[in-house]
């Protein structure tokens, strides 16, 4: 089921009241059952690639716990690693790899043709084994008690709100939740309705009309240079965002509507002003999993094996963080999806992340002498712009439908973009036209009043992220006048429902 | 929580309304070329104009709804209720019209209700409160058969793209030799109409394929049917004036290549084959 269809506001309104009226102690069944037919709504053989793994991992953690620390324990986690992960790497990796052994083989004078399997990816499965792994390796780690009740466990990892496309919560987090006394709150039912409105506002009246633009230059990107290709990356950078926040959100909602805190997903990322800020603020959930699960292991064995205080002239923490950053964006990219513009993709974010980390001190010095810290706010502006930029510079990684194209966006953006500003100014300057402007929009596959409403959709975003970035938007807005509010609320359901698109289906985060 | 939906529901009908009303933001509607042939029915012709064009989407590559002072063109999923509705705003509001004529393809007219462009093209349009009384019997049966279909009448339904389409049929019908029962019902009532208002009724046809004539046997039992409704006078031009065109000269097996249409020539010489020189008269060179 998808969270835009009318089916899931059906299910919603439908299993809102009844869950409210379920004694406490069997709400966990109501919540499963629902879950488990909001799953096998999409396709009925995806309840068992979700189901297996969970009641092995369930099984292995439950061992785990009781074994006393050793090798075998150590085989048992690994075991119960390889577990969380098989159905994973299974359906996603295997005819990647298949194909790039293949395609090494080719290099090195190997013949033959891949024949692949052509497995369909259980959709969310990437986001419930990250949770099934993190469990494992958290009651490995003491960090908590192995879950007895089977029924607490499986609806942790198969959540409804939470599972097409996370936020991947911690079920040191979110499992004592199921044990707390959920009383009916009128307060937070109203904020997670506001939240999940918002959800919609940003995936339909944002995310999806940019889509138009972004597929129509993305799908035929030969037939464009300079400024379309800019065009059309900059609305792939806030289709994403306001893709997967506005799912986030739905999500986060939607489980504040049943009594549930989820951790939160996003944190206004493109108004960071490092790209390290960014990744604080972009799809938590993930970046912590992958800092306190690949990051920090990997940077604290790499700092181990190093004998000395420096190696090569470089301290012994630089390898560590330069080695494990690079190892996690480029798994985090893989993670994303079983193609090479995703490893790319991550990679490029790991270069970024690196050389922000080396540059820190020259950076600091160089700001210092041309005395841009004396005006704070450009500083600001300076730094977020240039975050901006290069986040957006490493979608088109991510969104190229083959490196090929990606290197063909890249080296073709500067194309007749001097020429256009020339144009643009011209016109504006001397005929107050914008026919330039028109005209490229025109070639956008875009109506002039869809952009529009795009633009005032995206004003009242920025606007509220600012408002946010502030203050808790929530009391801050629970404390504004009635007639404020509902008109607010009723601005924002006019906007959804007439401004939004609806043909399409799917968040982008699905195939992930 | 009452008053909140009551508010609401008044609110996104306003809207939609408003979108109605607009020019600007009914431009996104899919089906804003029906509103705009609503609209134009609406206001009175150029002073003097005997003649009122309807038809199907093959008319309006003749005579274009934007560029003809009298073409109040809409498209064939309007169905022949849709063109009644039209024929009776432009009758309430034109005291000098002569003639009625109907542009369509005979196949088109042998299209069912159970169509799967009803709901957007003559549902969102046409079905409104004002329009209700137009809605013979058997019609509104058959709109009763999806009962959520009736929602369409507020103007929210029309315009929200939440709304976007309810197929009321499941399967593409193939196109009909013989005229619908919608089709008989409202030529009937429409030539009624005309009657009633000293208006003559007139249907004519567009080019169409030349395999059609093999087919159809030059639309053998289509004649019968009309001879037996009593539809003849209206339908006395209908086959002896219909021109029967090499595929070549199609983009789609149906609408005529831009290529070939949009020269004046062609669209004249057509023109003149298929419309009697007395509607050509008050067509052109409205008194």
């Amino acid at each position: 089921m998808v969270f835009t269809s009318f089916d899931f506001l059906i299910f919603l309104s439908l299993l809102f009241p009844v869950y409210f009226l379920f004694p406490q102690r069997f709400r966990w069944v109501l919540l499963l059952a629902a879950s488990g037919y909001f799953y096998s709504y999409l396709r009925l053989s995806y309840l068992v690639y979700l189901i297996v793994p969970t009641l092995v991992i369930y099984g292995i953690a439950v061992k785990l716990e009781a074994m006393k620390p050793g090798p075998w324990k150590k085989l048992l986690l690994f075991a119960g690693v390889i577990s969380g992960l098989a159905c994973l790497l299974l359906f996603k990796y295997a005819d990647f790899i298949g194909r790039s052994v293949y395609a090494a083989g080719g290099i090195f004078g190997g013949g033959g043709k891949y024949e692949p399997f052509n497995f369909i990816l259980p959709i969310g499965i990437s986001f419930y084994s990250f949770k099934l792994v993190s469990y494992i390796i958290d009651v490995y780690h003491e960090r908590l008690n192995a879950e007895r009740h089977i029924g607490y466990f499986t609806l942790y990892v198969s959540f409804f709100p939470q599972l097409l496309a996370g936020p991947i919560d911690r079920a040191v987090h979110f499992i004592p939740q199921l044990k707390k006394k959920i009383r009916f709150d009128y307060d937070r039912v109203v904020s997670g309705l506001r939240l999940t409105a918002w959800g919609f506002f940003k995936k339909l009246v944002i995310a999806d009309q940019l889509a138009a633009v972004v597929n129509q230059v993305y799908g035929n990107v030969h037939n464009y240079a300079g400024v379309p290709l800019i065009a059309a990356t900059i609305a792939y950078t806030f289709q994403i965002y306001c893709d997967f926040s506005g799912y986030s959100d739905i999500a986060i909602g939607v489980s504040r509507i049943f009594g549930f805190k989820s951790m939160k997903n996003f944190d206004s990322p493109y108004s960071s002003t490092s790209i390290v800020k960014f990744w604080n603020n972009w799809h938590i959930s993930l970046t912590t999993w992958l800092r306190d699960y690949l990051f920090l292991p990997i940077a604290y064995a790499v700092m181990g094996k190093i004998k000395s205080p420096k190696l090569a002239g470089i301290k012994a923490e630089t390898w560590g963080y330069a080695g494990g950053m690079f190892i996690t964006m480029f798994l985090g990219g893989l993670w994303h999806g079983a193609r090479w513009t995703f490893v790319l993709w991550g990679s490029v974010h790991g270069i970024f992340l690196i050389f922000s980390y080396i540059t820190k001190k020259t950076r600091k010095r160089a700001v210092k002498k041309i005395k841009l810290n004396r005006y704070p706010g450009l500083h600001k502006f300076v730094k977020v712009s240039i975050t901006f930029g290069l986040v957006a510079f490493a979608w088109i990684f991510f969104r190229a439908d083959s490196i090929s194209d990606a290197f063909y966006i890249v080296t073709h953006l500067h194309t007749g973009l001097a020429a256009f500003i020339g144009d643009a100014a011209e016109a504006f300057l001397f005929n107050l036209s914008l026919k330039p402007a028109i005209d490229l929009i025109a070639r956008l596959g875009i109506p002039v009043v869809v952009l529009n409403k795009v633009i005032i959709a995206v004003i009242i975003m920025e606007g509220v992220q600012l408002v946010q970035r502030k203050t808790n938007i929530d009391t801050w807005f629970s404390r504004k006048p009635l007639w404020v509010r509902w008109s607010c609320y009723y601005t924002l359901l006019v906007i959804i429902l007439y401004w939004g698109r609806y043909d399409i289906k799917e968040f982008i985060y699905f195939q992930f | 929580m009452t008053g909140f939906l009551a508010l609401g529901f008044f609110i996104l009908n306003g809207y939609g309304y408003l979108t109605l009303h607009s020019d600007a933001l009914s431009n996104t509607l899919s089906w804003k070329h029906i509103l705009a042939a609503v609209k134009k029915s609406k206001k009175s012709l150029p002073s003097g104009a005997s003649v009122v064009i309807l038809g199907d989407s093959i008319g309006q590559q003749l005579f274009p709804r934007e560029t003809v002072p009298n073409s109040l063109i809409s498209n064939g999923a309007v169905l022949a209720v849709g063109h009644y509705i039209l024929a009776n705003n432009a009758i309430k509001r034109n005291k000098n019209l002569k003639y009625i004529v109907l542009v369509s393809a005979p196949w088109v007219l042998g299209h069912q209700f159970e169509w799967e462009l009803t709901y957007n093209c003559f549902m969102k349009p046409f079905y409104t409160f004002e329009n209700l009384r137009h809605i013979s019997k058997p019609l509104f049966e058959k709109i009763n058969k999806r009962k959520m279909t009736h929602r369409v009448i507020f103007p929210f339904v029309k315009t929200a793209p939440c709304f976007s389409d309810i197929n009321l049929t499941g399967t593409r019908k193939k196109p009909r030799e013989i005229l619908s029962d919608t089709a008989l019902e409202y030529l009937k009532k429409l030539k009624n109409l005309c009657s009633e208002n000293n208006i003559e009724f007139i249907v004519l046809s567009p080019p169409i394929r030349e395999e059609w004539r093999r087919k159809t046997n030059h639309w053998e039992k289509m004649k019968i049917q009309v001879a037996q409704i009593g539809l003849d006078d209206s339908f006395k031009e209908y086959f002896k004036r219909m021109i029967y065109l090499d595929d070549s000269y199609f983009r789609d097996h149906v609408h005529m290549r831009s290529g070939y249409i949009d020269v004046k020539k062609n669209r004249a010489g057509i023109i003149s084959r298929i419309l009697p020189q007395q509607v050509r008269v008050g067509l052109y060179r409205p008194k």
